[in-house]
């Protein structure tokens, strides 16, 4: 069997003194749809953000490609729960998903090299809104579109710097519901050529797209490797989850 | 307005004038872009304020008061630049209290000068008609330095304003490249002071940028454009203080924020029309 793309060692992490995750172990390998599920504030968009090497853990240690996150981001894509931008910022669809062309594949002092956008960058980003099937958004203003829009433009974003691994976090939270699935079945697609990392609190839901669930409270509650059908899932982690929701 | 015109062709110190206007509205309109989209107004105006320091001491050690005002503003964009990168929680705090103890600092410097001292109104209000002409190249040297970062760092700048985490992500030296930024700003502080003083700054930098952003969609078209209305309002505000005798900075910034308030008006009520 081949190296795992992501090693996480019993790691911890604090936010001041609250203990925010708790000795995690975990592996995950090329290929996989895992889903993190959990309940709110059980530390799944924090875990996101350890591997992406946004956080520094307090113990343990997690490798991504066999390096420190922040020497393999740039293999990483990754669509955040709340856009950091604000709304009116001046800005069309394009130019905002061309800044996931930004040193691609670029490290060390050539990331400081000056430059334009080259006619093969333009291309790939026509070609990943194609994808999120946003093309026809593409000479619009960011602030003009609707959430579900939105969140295929940082889909596409994403994917326009040609991740290996893809990491959601709640991609459907703030977007009409009947849209939820629109999203799922475009990331089972992309799971063809990419691992993909998704949170969500909504276990019944992935349950039918991913082939393996983690459960994060805290520590990880439940982790199962077998891959299951969706049935098995619902059953094992729909009782787990209530069980640590209810853990007060 | 043809006695400005007629004066403008006869008088050196309007035109000078005029040219200061013109060079520093490169600047604001280039950087005040950058400020009014990145939400950091309130760190232009504190950098902008404890400047005073830097001019004070250069006064007392009998040196150039602009190249203290250029060392302080440096110092100050690198010390916000710091507060925010590792200290965030007191961030608002601290850059209120740099606001004052660089005023401060100046104040007691200039104090403590010997010998005549009008200049510190000068310093605080600018004036614009009294600018030499070493100065002008000064300016039109900064405007080069501005212009010449900003069209080779573009993408990144735009990166680290618009989504910083995401920059981060991308690899892009972020922490880097937002000192740089609050760098710029402060030279275009620096730029600004002997036009309109330290204390009206920050409407130059900001009012034309937040105008343009009125109608326009992009970022460079901002700057265009805030550039354009930064070099229309010195003109409208130089011709209508020579004749009133009124004293031009003010002027200036008055003129532009009549403007501002306008165009916000006339902005509202069309995209409520919409």
């Amino acid at each position: 069997m081949s190296k795992p793309q992501i090693n996480i060692n019993n790691l911890s992490y604090r936010y001041g003194k609250l203990k925010v995750l708790e000795d995690i172990s975990m592996q995950v390998n090329a290929g996989e749809f895992l889903g993190i599920v959990g309940p709110n504030a059980g530390g799944k968009s924090t875990l996101l953000k350890l591997i992406l090497g946004l956080l520094e853990p307090a113990k343990g240690r997690i490798e991504v490609f066999d390096k420190a996150p922040e020497d393999s981001r740039h293999r990483l894509g990754y669509v955040p729960q709340y856009p950091n931008f604000s709304r009116d910022f001046p800005i069309s669809v394009e130019q905002a998903v061309l800044l996931g062309r930004l040193n691609h594949n670029k490290s060390g002092w050539q990331r400081w090299l000056p430059g334009r956008y080259s006619a093969s960058d333009k291309a790939i980003v026509k070609q990943a809104l194609e994808e999120v099937e946003a093309d026809n958004l593409i000479d619009r203003q960011l602030g003009s579109l609707s959430g579900g829009q939105l969140q295929r433009v940082l889909l596409a974003r994403a994917l326009a710097s040609e991740p290996e691994v893809l990491l959601l976090d709640e991609p459907t939270a703030n977007i009409d519901q009947r849209l939820e699935s629109d999203i799922f079945d475009l990331l089972k697609s992309l799971n063809d050529r990419m691992t993909i990392l998704v949170v969500s609190h909504d276990v019944a839901f992935i349950s039918s797209y991913v082939n393996r669930v983690a459960c994060v409270n805290q520590t990880l509650v439940c982790h199962h490797t077998d891959a299951i059908d969706g049935d098995v899932i619902h059953n094992l982690y729909g009782e787990d989850v209530r069980m640590v929701a209810h853990k007060h | 307005m043809m006695d400005f015109i007629d004066a403008l062709t006869r008088y050196g110190f309007l035109q000078g004038a005029l040219i200061a206007g013109l060079l520093t509205s490169i600047g604001c309109g280039v950087m005040g872009s950058y400020v009014v989209v990145k939400r950091i107004a309130f760190i232009a105006g504190s950098i902008a304020h404890s400047v005073l320091g830097g001019m004070g001491i250069a006064l007392y050690m009998g040196a150039d008061p602009l190249i203290g005002a250029l060392i302080a503003a440096i110092i100050a964009a690198l010390l916000i630049g710091g507060i925010r990168l590792y200290w965030k929680q007191q961030e608002d705090t601290l850059i209120g209290a740099l606001w004052a103890i660089g005023m401060a600092i100046g104040v007691i410097f200039i104090a403590k000068t010997p010998g005549y001292q009008s200049d510190l109104t000068s310093y605080l209000f600018g004036n614009i008609l009294l600018v030499p002409h070493s100065s002008l190249w000064f300016m039109a040297g900064l405007d080069v330095v501005l212009l010449a970062i900003v069209w080779a760092y573009h993408r990144q700048l735009l990166a680290v304003v618009f989504d910083e985490e995401h920059a981060r992500l991308r690899g892009i030296p972020a922490s880097f490249f937002y000192l740089l930024l609050l760098v710029m700003v402060a030279l275009t502080v620096v730029l600004l002071i002997q036009v309109v003083g330290l204390i009206l700054v920050l409407a130059l930098i900001t009012l034309p940028a937040a105008m343009a952003g009125h109608y326009v969609n992009s970022l460079h078209r901002m700057m265009w454009l805030a550039t354009l209305i930064g070099m229309l309002m010195s003109f409208i505000g130089l011709a209508v203080s020579y004749p009133t005798d009124l004293p031009t900075g003010p002027v200036i910034v008055l003129v532009t924020g009549l403007a501002y308030v306008l165009s916000s008006l006339w902005h509202h009520l069309r995209r409520g029309n919409a």
